[in-house]
């Protein structure tokens, strides 16, 4: 049922049907807004990925094949679209040497486990520089492997390697500080 | 709702609390994007409809403003005169560069008192490059011997007579002046006035 309604809608939009595009629109928005929110740095520059993303999903629709899900296509466009938008960014890859982004707000354990969930995280991320919240984001999150990344970022994997290790201690660092009081 | 102990790494728990999502948006709407963004999709993706906006009128009748206005000031200064900027042309004694035609050496009284051996081909210098443009003289009417009155070759004003014009007879009128006042007028002929009858009409 579920395949048949994404054929649907992809028969609809290749058409030019507004109705199926809405459709489609309404039905992935949410989720592909929420992958673009760990890799945009707020909500604003999350909107301009989701937009141009949604443009190329209608741009590209015939060449769906319509062997795997929708949803995963629609997403790895979504993620090529940030990666786009972040290798435009000038200080893209910079080295971050005193990074203080996060403030104390857990009291105990409690808290910690009552408030850490996926906005929060998001946030979090989202402190993060740009070239940290990427490979975290592709690596541990997407599940690319670094040699993937190093292609799609156009690094080495070197590079790949040492900008997840730096991202995983300062997140550390975040959560761990959020334990004391 | 997430706990620390569910993780087994840093990685662990961002996988697991992003992959548990709920499919709609969270209700502070943190995860939903604004409307803007399906306006901004709509008016790229979709295409325009049919029929002349508002937009396509406004951006023809400019268009259309800015060719007359264009035309017009092209057509009043074209109507000006042109004030040239280019300095004054100096006036230099003209030398003549065109090859000299070898010039008959005597008199026409002369060549045919002393004839001159002529080459059989004509100098490459004298020869030009245009056709020597040949000009049929004016044909004069045949007027015979006795129709031609006798030819003065003196003019009223001395002058030499052009080329190409032909002698006036002289007036007779004007040399038979004297006989013609000696001799006197013979009475005028009575000629009958004829008589015109009705009948025959």
């Amino acid at each position: 049922m579920q395949q048949l309604e994404d054929q649907e809608l992809v028969q609809g939009v290749l058409q030019g049907k507004p109705t199926h595009q809405l459709a489609l629109y309404k039905k992935f928005s949410v989720p592909m807004f929420r992958v673009l929110l760990r890799f945009a740095r707020d909500h604003a520059e999350a909107e301009d990925m989701l937009q141009d993303g949604f443009i190329r999903v209608f741009r590209d629709m015939g060449q769906f094949r319509g062997e795997g899900a929708l949803g995963g296509w629609i997403r790895r466009i979504m993620v090529n679209t940030a990666l786009s938008h972040l290798r435009k960014q000038r200080d893209f890859l910079r080295d971050v040497s005193d990074f203080t982004p996060y403030e104390n707000r857990f009291q105990t354990e409690e808290d910690f486990a009552a408030n850490m969930d996926a906005e929060t995280l998001t946030k979090t991320l989202q402190k993060l520089p740009p070239g940290y919240r990427t490979v975290f984001n592709l690596y541990a999150i997407d599940g690319f492997s670094h040699e993937e990344i190093a292609t799609q970022l156009d690094i080495s994997i070197g590079t790949s390697k040492s900008q997840l290790f730096k991202a995983r201690e300062y997140l550390k660092r975040i959560i761990d500080k959020s334990f004391i009081s | 709702m997430s706990e620390p102990q569910d993780f087994e790494s840093l990685d662990d728990l961002f996988r697991k609390t992003f992959d548990r999502l709920p499919e709609n948006a969270a209700s502070n709407g943190w995860d939903r994007p604004s409307d803007r963004v399906w306006q901004h999709i709509q008016a790229t993706v979709q295409p325009p409809r049919s029929g002349w906006s508002a937009k396509a009128i406004t951006l023809v009748s400019a268009l259309a403003v800015t060719i007359v206005v264009g035309l017009y000031l092209f057509i009043s200064r074209t109507d000006q005169p042109v004030q040239t900027t280019t300095p004054a042309v100096v006036e230099q004694p003209v030398t003549a560069t065109a090859p000299t035609v070898t010039a008959p050496a005597a008199a026409p009284e002369t060549v045919a008192a002393t004839p001159v051996p002529v080459p059989e081909t004509r100098p490459t210098a004298v020869r030009s490059i245009r056709a020597p443009r040949t000009v049929a003289p004016p044909v004069a009417p045949k007027i015979t011997e006795e129709q031609r009155p006798t030819v003065t070759s003196q003019r009223p004003t001395g002058s030499a007579p052009l080329p190409g014009s032909q002698a006036v007879p002289p007036n007779t009128t004007v040399l038979n002046l004297d006989r013609l006042w000696a001799t006197p007028l013979e009475p005028l002929p009575v000629i009958p006035k004829p008589v015109e009858s009705r009948d025959e009409q």
